[in-house]
C-alpha cells in the first residue's frame, strides 16, 4: 500500500533498510565525501562493536532468549522432575492436544480476550479524558500527575488485597455502600458477572493513569499553530478534538494500547489475589491457569504449552493491532 | 561478523536442548544408614517453616530449635522465611528443589503434598527410617498413610489439624437450646437464632473455590456415609446417593439462609472474621480457631464460645468426621547434610518436641502418646480432648495428581454453590465432578 507521497505505509519515521544492523555506526565514522574505508578496517570496527555489545547480548540471551526457547522445547515434551532435574521422556504433541481438548482452556482464552478488550477500551477512553483535563491545568498539573500515579505505582498484590477488603461481602465498604443505597445484599466477588466486573474496575482504576500520562505526553507535543488555524477557520472544540487532536494522538495511543494489551493479556496478580480465579473458574485468566497447571499440578509440559500458546496469541494480536493502527495513521497522513 | 536472527534462534534451540539433556538424570539420593546417621562434626542446616505461635504469642519454631540444639549441640538450625500462602510456598519449594538447590535442608510441608512431592522427586525417601516399624507405630495410622507413597515414607510428622464445630454457647443458653448433634438439628437451631435477631448468619464454612472447599466436601460426604475416592485414590466414588445427599444439603444451607450466599467466597479467614465478629452462630474451622475466637483482643465473642466435633446426618451413624490436616517435615533430596537434616526432622516428630508443642501451643501433636494424654495439653483446650474421638477423613492425596483432583472437586462444587440450588444441578455437578476427577487421576486434566 502506498500513499500519495509515495511513502510506504508503516512507521512514519522508519529508516530505509540497510545492509546490516550496523549501518548507523559505520556512517558516523565517515566524513562527507571521504573515500570508502578499507574492508579490514570495517571488520575491525565490527569486531569492536561486537566486543562492546557482547556482555549485553549474553545477558539478553540468558534471561530472554534461553527461557523462551527452553519453554518452547518443554511444551513439546513429556517432562517429569527427577532427582537430577527435568527428565524429558519423549517429544510429543500431547500437551497441545490436551489444551485444545480442555474446556477450561477455551474459557480462560475467551475470558482473557474479553477482559483485555473491555479493560483496555475503558482505560483508553478514560485515560484520554483525564489527559485532556490535565493538559488544561497549569499550576496544579504536577500535583495531579503525582496523585494519579499513586494507583499505578502501587504494587498490584497490595491494591488487589485492598480491593478484596472493599468488596468483601461481610465487612467491605463497597458492599456496605450498595446495601445502603439500593437495599440489596450484593455478593460482589461471589457471582461470575459481578466478580468479572469488580476485577475490571480494579484494573481500570490502576492502569488508567498510565494511559493518561502517555497520552498527556503526546498531547503537549501537538503543534499549537494547527489549532490556531482551525480556530481562524471557525472550528469548534468538538471539531478540533475529532479532526485534529485525536488523529494526531493516534501514534501515542497506539503505544499505550500496545503496552496495555501486553499487560492485560498476561493478567495474573489481580485475579490471583482478588478471586483466586473463582467463583468456579469465572475469572481464571490464561496466566492463572498456566500457573495452576505448572506449579500446583506440576504438569510441566502442559504448563509450558499454555505459556507458549499465550505468548504466540498475544504476539499475533499485537502485530494485528499494529498493522491496523499503522494503516490508519498512514491514512491520516494523506488527509 | 554477521549474526542473523535465524542463527540466534538456532543457537537458542541448541542451548535449550543441551540444557535439557544436561539437567536430565534420575539418580536417587543416597539414603543409607550411614547417610542418615547424625553427624559428629559442626553442621548448619536451614529449616523452612511458617511462623508457628505458642499460646502466649511467642515463636514455637525458636523454642523447638533451642531444645533441639541442647540435644545436638553440633547441629545449628537456621530458620528460613516462607511465603505466606500454602500454594506460593509450594511454588517456591518446587522451583527451588527441582533446580537442584541444596537448601532448605528441611521444610515444613502440607499433609496433602507427600505423594505429589515424592512422585516429582522433591522429597527424600526416608529409606531406613521408614523400615523402623516401632517408630511409625507411635503415630495414628491415618497420619502414616498420609505421608507414604508407594511403600516409602516421605516426611516426619509434625502437627495435626482437625476440623471442629464452634458454637455460641451464650446464645444456646439464652434460648435453652442444645448443642446440635446432627446437621438437621443444626439447621433448625441456626434458623431460630437468625429469627431471634441474635445473629446474621447461622453456619459459616469455607465454600470458596479452593482447597478448603475440598475439605468441607470430603467431610459432608463422609457424614452421609460416602467417600470421594477409595483410599488409594484409584476409584472415583463420588457419583453416589451419599454424595448427592451431602451436596444437596450444602446447597440447601445457602438457599434456606442457614449459611450466607457469600459462603461461596469464604475461606478460613472470612469465616473466622464473621464468627469472631458475632455475626454467626456456628463455625466450621480448624483447631487454631479456638484460640482466635477466644482472644479478647480480636474477638467480640471471647469466652462465649464452645467447641464440639462436627455433627453428622440423621440416620447416618454416630461417627463425627474431620478431614485430616496438618504439616510435616520433609527433607530436601539434595541436602548436603542428610544426617543432620534427618536428625532434626525426626527429633521434631519425637516425644520431647511433641510434648513441648502440645504444652505450649495450639497445634495438635501427632505422636499418639502425647495426643492422647490430656494432662500434657491442659484442660483449657477442648480441641485436644475432642480429637481422640474424631473419625478422620482422608482426602485422596495418595495420588500424585491430587491438586488436579481437588481442583475438579472445588471448582464444580463452588459453581454449584454460587449458581444456587436447582433440583437437577446436584446430579449434573456430581457427574461432571466424577469425570473431572477421573481425568485428573489419570494425569490428563488441565
Amino acid at each position: 500500500m502506498r500513499t500519495t507521497t509515495g511513502k510506504t505505509t508503516g512507521i512514519p519515521a522508519q529508516r530505509p533498510p540497510t545492509e546490516n544492523g550496523w549501518a548507523p555506526a559505520r556512517r558516523r565514522g565517515r566524513r562527507a565525501g571521504a573515500p570508502p574505508r578499507h574492508d579490514a578496517q570495517r571488520r575491525r570496527m565490527a569486531r569492536t562493536g561486537w566486543t562492546y555489545t557482547a556482555p549485553s547480548l549474553a545477558v539478553i540471551g540468558a534471561i530472554t532468549l534461553f527461557p523462551i526457547v527452553f519453554s518452547l522445547v518443554l511444551s513439546f515434551s513429556e517432562v517429569r522432575i527427577g532427582y537430577g532435574g527435568f527428565v524429558v521422556e519423549r517429544l510429543t504433541l500431547d500437551n497441545y492436544l490436551a489444551l485444545v481438548r480442555s474446556s477450561d482452556w477455551y474459557y480462560a482464552l475467551g475470558f482473557t480476550v474479553f477482559y483485555t478488550v473491555v479493560t483496555v477500551a475503558a482505560e483508553v477512553v478514560l485515560g484520554v479524558l483525564a489527559a485532556l483535563v490535565m493538559e488544561r491545568l497549569s499550576a496544579s498539573r504536577g500535583w495531579m500527575m503525582a496523585l494519579m500515579l499513586i494507583p499505578w505505582s502501587m504494587i498490584t498484590v497490595v491494591s488487589a488485597r485492598l480491593w478484596a477488603y472493599m468488596y468483601d461481602s461481610s465487612y467491605g465498604v463497597i458492599t456496605w455502600l450498595l446495601q445502603n443505597l439500593f437495599g440489596a445484599n450484593p455478593l460482589i466477588l461471589g457471582t461470575p458477572a459481578s466478580a468479572i466486573g469488580a476485577m475490571a474496575v480494579a484494573d481500570i482504576w490502576k492502569t488508567t493513569p498510565f494511559v493518561a500520562i502517555i497520552v498527556l505526553a503526546g498531547l503537549v507535543m501537538l503543534p499549537r499553530d494547527v489549532y490556531e488555524s482551525a480556530e481562524v477557520d471557525g472550528a469548534g472544540p468538538w471539531t478540533m478534538f475529532w479532526r485534529i487532536t485525536l488523529p494526531q494522538l493516534r501514534p501515542t495511543i497506539a503505544v499505550a494500547v500496545l503496552f496495555r494489551i501486553l499487560q492485560a493479556f498476561g493478567v495474573f496478580d489481580l485475579p490471583f489475589v482478588l478471586t483466586g480465579g473463582g467463583p468456579g473458574i469465572a475469572t481464571q485468566s490464561l496466566a492463572v491457569m498456566g500457573y495452576k497447571v505448572l506449579f500446583q499440578d506440576l504438569n510441566i509440559g502442559a504448563g509450558a504449552a499454555i505459556a507458549t500458546s499465550t505468548g504466540l496469541l498475544v504476539a499475533g494480536a499485537c502485530l494485528l493491532f499494529l498493522k491496523v493502527f499503522r494503516a490508519q495513521v498512514g491514512k491520516e497522513d494523506v488527509a | 561478523m554477521h549474526l542473523s536472527r535465524r542463527g540466534l534462534l538456532t543457537g537458542g534451540v541448541v542451548l535449550a536442548a543441551t540444557a535439557l539433556a544436561g539437567c536430565g538424570g534420575d539418580a536417587r539420593p543416597p539414603v543409607t544408614a550411614a547417610d542418615i546417621a547424625p553427624p559428629t562434626e559442626p553442621v548448619t542446616i536451614d529449616w523452612m517453616a511458617p511462623e508457628l505461635l505458642t499460646n502466649d504469642g511467642k515463636d514455637l519454631r525458636r523454642s523447638l530449635v533451642r531444645a533441639f540444639q541442647k540435644r545436638f549441640p553440633n547441629i545449628t538450625v537456621r530458620l528460613v522465611q516462607v511465603p505466606p500462602t500454602t500454594d506460593v510456598r509450594r511454588t517456591t519449594l518446587t522451583t527451588q528443589i527441582a533446580s537442584g538447590a541444596v537448601t532448605p535442608d528441611v521444610y515444613l510441608g502440607d499433609c496433602a503434598w507427600p505423594a505429589q512431592f515424592a512422585h516429582n522427586s522433591l522429597a527424600m525417601p526416608l529409606g531406613r527410617v521408614a523400615d523402623d516399624e516401632e517408630f511409625w507405630s507411635g503415630y495414628p495410622e491415618e497420619v502414616v498413610s498420609s505421608i507414604s507413597y508407594q511403600g516409602q515414607v516421605y516426611a516426619f510428622p509434625c502437627y495435626l489439624d482437625l476440623a471442629f464445630l464452634y458454637y455460641r454457647a451464650d446464645l444456646l443458653d439464652k434460648h435453652g437450646l442444645e448443642v446440635p448433634a446432627t446437621w438437621e438439628e443444626l439447621r433448625r437451631t441456626a434458623l431460630r437464632l437468625i429469627d431471634t435477631g441474635d445473629v446474621r448468619y447461622g453456619l459459616v464454612w469455607q465454600g470458596m473455590s479452593g482447597e478448603p472447599l475440598t475439605c468441607n466436601v470430603s467431610e459432608f460426604v463422609a457424614d452421609a456415609g460416602g467417600a470421594l475416592m477409595d483410599l488409594r485414590a484409584r476409584r472415583v466414588r463420588v457419583d453416589s446417593p451419599e454424595a448427592r445427599r451431602a451436596l444437596t444439603f450444602m446447597t440447601e444451607l445457602v438457599s434456606e439462609g442457614v449459611s450466607p450466599e457469600a459462603v461461596g467466597t469464604f475461606a478460613e479467614e472470612q469465616t473466622l472474621t464473621a464468627f469472631a465478629g458475632g455475626q454467626a452462630a456456628f463455625l466450621r474451622n480448624w483447631s487454631y480457631a479456638w484460640g482466635s475466637a477466644n482472644d479478647p483482643e480480636s474477638s467480640l465473642v471471647a469466652g462465649k464460645v464452645g467447641a464440639v466435633l462436627r455433627p453428622t446426618f440423621e440416620g447416618a451413624g454416630t461417627e463425627r468426621h474431620s478431614t485430616l490436616g496438618g504439616w510435616h517435615n520433609f527433607v530436601n533430596p539434595h541436602t548436603a547434610h542428610p544426617g543432620a537434616a534427618v536428625a532434626f526432622a525426626r527429633w521434631v516428630a519425637e516425644e520431647e518436641a511433641q510434648t513441648l508443642m502440645a504444652a505450649t501451643s495450639p497445634y495438635l501433636p501427632t505422636l499418639s502418646a502425647v495426643l492422647d494424654n490430656p494432662r500434657i495439653a491442659g484442660p483449657d483446650k477442648p480441641t485436644n480432648r475432642l480429637s481422640a474421638d474424631a473419625a478422620i477423613v482422608l482426602r485422596p492425596f495418595g495420588s500424585p495428581h491430587y491438586p488436579a483432583i481437588s481442583k475438579a472437586i472445588y471448582t464444580d462444587v463452588n459453581r454449584l454453590l454460587v449458581d444456587g440450588a436447582d433440583p437437577g444441578a446436584v446430579g449434573d455437578t456430581l457427574t461432571e465432578m466424577a469425570q473431572g476427577m477421573a481425568l485428573a487421576r489419570d494425569g490428563v486434566a488441565l
